[in-house]
């Protein structure tokens, strides 16, 4: 044991570095040097992996020993700053304290010379650390271990001067041939590992950068739809209260006119009142298709249910209806309405069918909407904007737009809105002792 | 005199409409710009027929068609009603007819341009007849495949558009420059290649019609 102190130095170095790699691969998941507390952790398990290499030294005498707790404390010093450092100095020099034996201050201060070579490096390349070269860390590792000789050296001439002529003519070769380069390879180590943790939350910064945006897109996207929606409906009410009431106020002026003028009244003039209130007429019918288009009032009074029925009475198809009075979020209700408009206008477009059936059923709070026909088929969602405008409006709701159509086989929309069911049916305000039983009738097909 | 009632959140379009009527020789007894204040009017004056815009404060939506309801409710086929709007669902129609007791009508505001049918159709509602807008007809006629009236000659369709807008034979003959005879032959006719029941009265004609044309079962008395 006394022999080979090269043999046995490596076979400690490489203890040292296997240690450390398992200490790595623990660390990065366990995220250790955040706060103070933990920095003082990862120096006391540090501080244990200095130990076990105490254990294994090379052992010149009782007492007298060398081991590669110096590369261990300039990489602490240089990789992990002054309460790391500090921690796993407590440590060790305890240890190596109660070891005792005539180089144990030798060793201790050995020990403190390590992490300040360490530590006085880590200021001066600070911001630098992940850089490193292996060239780098090999020449600081040569150099703080040239301080080392000259410090062990001088203090064993102090205070074990009979053994220290002996001791260092085996240890000074071992020293500066294995300790630089343990101390190249665990700094390498080190580096990876900054570099890989830089990246890690690089990744991570990226990421919640993402999906911030996309968030924000989803918002500014559903707020869109709703502006829209909010914008044609005011519109819609807009025309209705001012431009059609007012052509219909104007109608009413000129048939005044006209029963004003008398029997005796140029006939001219009677003709051009009559162009006049005809021409408001005409105005009139054109607002009236245009407001329809815009936002069905129906829906915003009687529901989905009745919504779809009006779509239905104005199909060419036979539409069977099978929805329930409920009522939901006027943004469902809206987006459902669409969705059965759309796929009800292409009915009548493109399938060639004869009968379509629409439903509507909410069921553990999604409303699920399918509208099928007996056409010929073969449509895709990719084959219509109107049908690409629906995927977009339902994926405003998180809603899902899916469509079969084998060619000869007719067509089969569905849709599947999230949606929590609101007041059903709908309960207009004052009493309406007749109006059920009338709905009843009306809808019992 | 026919008595009637106005409702409207349009000053100037309710001004315009009363002074038509009383042109034409109507009365006007009040004119409201709610649902509220029409059903105190009507408790208060009783009128023959009241006039009501489908949409008025504050919902803007079908106020006067559950106003119209409240009053058929309230005073049964007494009280006559005609609900105006600037668009037409026959689905509103029905629910409006569906009482079964007539004196009911539903036109497109812009009928008030046309003074003399407008005024005549005022007239038929208060006697208690029923008039429906032929825009409406025109929708649920237009789609042909839907109920099958490929049987129906051409002649047979417009009387049966004539009925559905709640024309009196008498008034169907007019228009069609026929006989009386001939249009109840036509309707026989209809009826019978429908497979619709008889109606015991033009009201229940309407609703008939109008309740096959869109595919429904006919709706009871």
């Amino acid at each position: 044991m006394v022999d080979l102190p090269l043999q046995v130095l490596v076979q400690n170095a490489a203890l040292l570095l296997a240690v450390a790699v398992v200490f790595d691969a623990v660390s990065l998941r366990v995220d250790f040097e955040r706060t103070r507390l933990q920095q003082a952790v990862a120096g006391l398990l540090l501080g244990v992996i200095g130990i076990s290499l105490m254990l294994t030294p090379w052992q010149f005498a009782p007492g007298i020993f060398f081991d590669t707790r110096t590369v261990l404390l300039n990489i602490v010093g240089l990789f992990f700053g002054a309460i790391p450092t500090v921690a796993a100095l407590a440590v060790m020099i305890t240890w190596r304290a109660v070891q005792g034996g005539p180089a144990a201050l030798t060793g201790i201060i050995g020990m403190l010379v390590a992490a300040g070579i360490g530590l006085w490096w880590r200021r001066r390349q600070r911001d630098n650390l992940e850089n490193l070269s292996f060239r780098d860390l090999y020449l600081f590792g040569l150099g703080a271990h040239a301080v080392t000789l000259v410090q062990v050296t001088s203090l064993m001439y102090l205070t074990v001067p009979a053994a220290a002529a002996a001791v260092l003519g085996r240890y000074w070769f071992p020293l500066l041939a294995i300790y630089p380069v343990a101390t190249a390879l665990l700094g390498v180590l080190l580096v990876s590992r900054l570099r890989a943790r830089r990246l890690a939350d690089t990744n991570a910064r990226l990421q919640r950068q993402v999906e911030a945006q996309l968030e924000e897109v989803r918002a500014s996207r559903a707020r869109i739809v709703e502006a829209g929606d909010r914008e044609r409906r005011r519109v819609e009410r807009d025309l209705h209260d001012g431009a059609q009431q007012r052509l219909v106020a104007l109608s009413l002026e000129l048939r005044l006119a006209q029963n004003a003028l008398g029997a005796d009244a140029d006939p001219a003039v009677r003709t051009r009142l009559e162009h006049a209130a005809d021409e408001a007429q005409a105005a009139l019918a054109d607002l009236r298709d245009l407001a329809l288009g815009i936002h069905p009032l129906i829906l915003t009074d009687s529901g989905l249910e009745a919504a779809v029925e009006s779509l239905a009475d104005r199909s060419p198809v036979d539409v069977t209806i099978d929805i329930g009075p409920e009522r939901y979020a006027p943004n469902v209700e809206g987006a459902a309405y669409f969705v059965i408009a759309e796929a009800l206008t292409n009915v009548a477009k493109y399938a060639k069918a004869k009968t379509a059936t629409v439903r509507a059923m909410a069921r553990e709070n999604v409303l699920r909407i399918e509208v099928a026909d007996d056409g010929i088929g073969g449509a895709d969602l990719a084959s219509g904007t109107g049908l690409r405008g629906l995927v977009d409006r339902l994926a405003v709701l998180d809603g899902t737009l899916t469509i079969e159509s084998p060619v000869g086989g007719g067509t089969r929309l569905s849709a599947q809105i999230p949606c929590v069911r609101a007041v059903s049916p709908p309960a207009p305000a004052g009493s309406r002792p007749t109006s059920a039983g009338l709905r009843q009738e009306v809808h019992g097909t | 005199m026919t008595r009637l009632v106005l409702a409207d959140d349009s000053v100037l379009v309710r001004e315009g409409i009363a002074r038509l009527l009383v042109d034409a020789g109507l009365e006007v007894v009040a004119q409201v710009g709610d649902a509220d204040a029409l059903l105190r009017a009507v408790r208060e004056h009783h009128p023959d027929l009241a006039i009501v815009d489908i949409r008025m404060p504050p919902t803007h939506t079908t106020e006067g068609l559950r106003a119209a309801e409240e009053i058929r409710a309230e005073h049964g086929s007494a009280i006559g009603i005609l609900v105006l709007s600037h668009h037409v669902e026959p689905s509103f129609a029905v629910r409006l007819l569906a009482d079964g007791a007539g004196g009911v009508g539903y036109l497109l505001k812009d009928r008030v341009n046309d003074v003399d049918d407008f005024v005549d159709a005022v007239r038929r509602i208060a006697r208690g007849g029923s008039v429906i807008d032929p825009s409406v007809v025109s929708v649920l006629v237009g789609r042909r495949a839907k109920v099958p009236l490929d049987d129906l000659t051409e002649r047979e369709r417009e009387v049966l558009s004539l009925m559905a807008e709640g024309r009196s034979n008498q008034a169907i003959a007019d228009r069609l420059s026929m006989a009386t005879k001939t249009v109840e032959a036509h309707i026989a006719n209809i009826f019978s290649k429908l497979e619709l029941l008889p109606a015991p009265d033009d009201h229940r004609r309407v609703l008939a019609v109008l309740a096959h044309l869109r595919g429904q079962v006919e709706v009871g008395p």
